[in-house]
């Protein structure tokens, strides 16, 4: 049987209260390449830093730091 | 009640590059016109769009961050000036939340020990780079020893 390694909430290890929607490095890393917010089942995040991060990329989006979609290369 | 705010625009620098200058004191004023302390004003400086607004690709990104009364109403007076300015492309007013400043208090103290950490890695490679010189002394002394023995 194939055991998938269990993902731990990045920003609980880090012990992170707040995630910034400035740093736009950091919150594309939770992006799928349309730019969709990734969902918590794979990213792993703990409930509440999934909603400050939910919170964190629509601030991002708005002020057109990260793109609401972007198009997959073909 | 007491509070702290933080509003974040963005200019449209394409016609004039002092635009940037002029709206963000007339933002200023109004802040303090209405009774606001402004704690911090950051330029982010010019930077790239990730999509167009209203047909511009770049545009000049300031912060301001301010102290108010929340009956003072003055996100609402922010709001009515950034829709009246058509310089402004884009804008965000919000309540700083204590997570944030916990946060900040945090990050200032990891930057701070990164730096520490930084100078000591740097003292080490001095004193890395000062110890292979007296190594490489070293094996010329026992020559000068000899050639001294010799003499």
């Amino acid at each position: 049987m194939l055991q998938r390694k269990k993902r731990t909430c990045r920003f609980c290890e880090a012990g992170d209260l707040f995630i910034d929607f400035r740093d736009e490095k950091r919150l594309v890393r939770f992006l799928s390449e349309q730019g969709k917010i990734v969902p918590r089942r794979t990213s792993g995040n703990c409930n509440q830093h999934q909603r400050q991060l939910a919170q964190a990329i629509k601030r991002a989006r708005h002020l057109a730091m990260i793109p609401y979609v972007s198009d997959i290369p073909r | 009640m007491e509070r702290l705010y933080n509003t974040i625009f963005i200019v449209d620098i394409s016609q004039n590059p002092d635009e940037s200058e002029t709206v963000t004191s007339r933002i200023q004023q109004l802040i303090e016109d209405y009774g606001g302390i402004i704690k911090k004003l950051n330029r982010w400086g010019k930077r790239r769009l990730t999509y167009q607004i209203m047909k511009k690709s770049h545009g000049f990104y300031v912060e301001i961050e301010f102290t108010a009364n929340s009956r003072l109403n003055i996100p609402n007076t922010l709001e009515a000036e950034y829709r009246i300015n058509d310089r402004v492309l884009r804008h965000m007013t919000y309540i700083v939340d204590k997570k944030e400043l916990i946060q900040r208090e945090k990050n200032s103290g990891k930057i701070q020990r990164a730096e520490d950490r930084n100078n000591a890695a740097k003292a080490q490679s001095l004193d890395a780079s000062k110890s292979p010189l007296p190594a490489l002394e070293l094996p010329v002394d026992p020559e000068k020893d000899n050639q001294s023995a010799k003499e």
